[in-house]
């Protein structure tokens, strides 16, 4: 597999890894792209100011370039990297005398449903790109840009009245693969 | 009541709002209402409707739609005000460029009533599918659903006609209207 002219978005995730441990530059450019914003969301829902989620991000990548070769399934890349990063953000809370580790249940629930809320909406995203651009686009329009019936039909070309049923389609196929992704199997790297 | 949130309100509280004697919360805000208890209905018969494969994803966007008109309820009785306060404004002090100041004053609330009209077209359609498609037992509340969409929607119509006075052949007025003819072209479709 090579990085030139490759259509990243039909990529699976374990194939990306696959295209990194073969030293395609390309692929590992498109990992950090991939999970960037997963990494930082965890960063911040941690709570860790901007410089440290930053060092976090730097240190998260820094590890899996040296780690990828370990991870034992390579499907399990995403929750490999959620648990690094983790790992590293509470790393960071406990070495600074700012901000001691969470401790209070309350604060430590709160942490966790923000962390679950990150995992839903990276999940949701990979699933999204499973879908075919029809599906996408409609759902995009509708759910992200705020885009009445009218509006879409006319831009899609097609009646109003049969929107509403493609995008019920269309979040059934999304479900579909999201329930498919939430049973990936478990982290089994080590970093 | 500009300022505070009307869709925070119990039920009667919104009411004595409505019956004040201030100027908002007016029209707008009770389209907007409308439109919403419409979509929450909407959603309702799409959720007892279990062997309707379409059900969960219009259940999805009849909430998406509410979640959406539920703020414009206090954001049309915002705008409205503002839109008056201006208006006097300009009655006060008259002089050059009058007709343009009264037409931006205006175009904020235009804005909203629009798109609480949208909302109500979509919600019209989802009222048709879930009286066709969903269980045959809420039929006469998808019903409902379409009547309160439609009139939250003609509403909302007229209202961006009213306040695009000024602004001759404006294309939102041309969309609200034709957002009116779809709602009752539906609600026509679904009959009495």
């Amino acid at each position: 597999m090579t990085g030139t002219a490759m259509d990243w978005a039909s990529v699976s995730d374990a194939e990306v890894v696959r295209a990194c441990r073969a030293g395609d530059d390309a692929a590992w450019r498109q990992l950090v792209e991939r999970f960037s914003r997963y990494v930082l969301a965890i960063a911040r829902a941690h709570r860790l100011s901007e410089s440290d989620a930053e060092d976090v991000f730097q240190d998260t990548f820094a590890r899996i370039y040296e780690h990828l070769g370990r991870l034992r399934s390579d499907d399990a890349v995403r929750p490999w990297i959620g648990q690094l990063t983790r790992r590293l953000c509470i790393d960071r809370l406990r070495a600074s005398v700012r901000e001691p580790v969470v401790d209070d249940p309350e604060e430590q629930g709160e942490l966790d449903r923000r962390l679950t809320a990150v995992d839903e909406a990276v999940s949701v995203q990979e699933a999204l790109r499973t879908l075919s651009a029809d599906c996408r686009e409609i759902l995009d329009r509708f759910f992200c840009r705020d885009q009445s019936y009218h509006t879409i039909g006319e831009l899609l070309d097609l009646p109003p009245g049969t929107i509403a049923s493609r995008i019920s389609r269309c979040l059934a196929k999304l479900r579909e693969a999201y329930e498919g992704r939430s049973e990936a199997p478990p982290a089994s790297g080590e970093a | 009541m500009p300022g505070d949130d009307l869709s925070a309100l119990p039920v009667q509280g919104l009411l004595d709002e409505l019956a004040s004697e201030n100027p908002a919360p007016a029209g707008g805000s009770a389209a907007a209402v409308a439109v919403a208890m419409a979509a929450a209905l909407v959603e309702m018969g799409a959720r007892r409707s279990p062997g309707w494969a379409d059900a969960t994803g219009v259940a999805a966007q009849a909430r998406t739609i509410r979640t959406r008109i539920v703020p414009l309820v206090q954001a049309d009785a915002d705008a409205y005000a503002a839109s008056l306060a201006a208006l006097a404004a300009i009655e006060d002090a008259p002089g050059p460029g009058r007709d343009e100041a009264i037409a931006s004053a205006l175009a904020g609330a235009a804005d909203i009533a629009l798109e609480i009209a949208r909302a109500g077209t979509d919600t019209a359609f989802l009222a048709e599918l879930v009286a066709d498609r969903g269980e045959p037992s809420g039929r006469d509340d998808a019903q409902a659903a379409a009547v309160l969409a439609e009139a939250g929607t003609r509403v909302a119509a007229a209202l961006v006609a009213a306040n695009l006075v000024t602004a001759e052949g404006d294309d939102r007025e041309t969309a609200a209207s034709s957002c009116a003819r779809s709602a009752a072209m539906v609600r026509g479709r679904m009959g009495e």
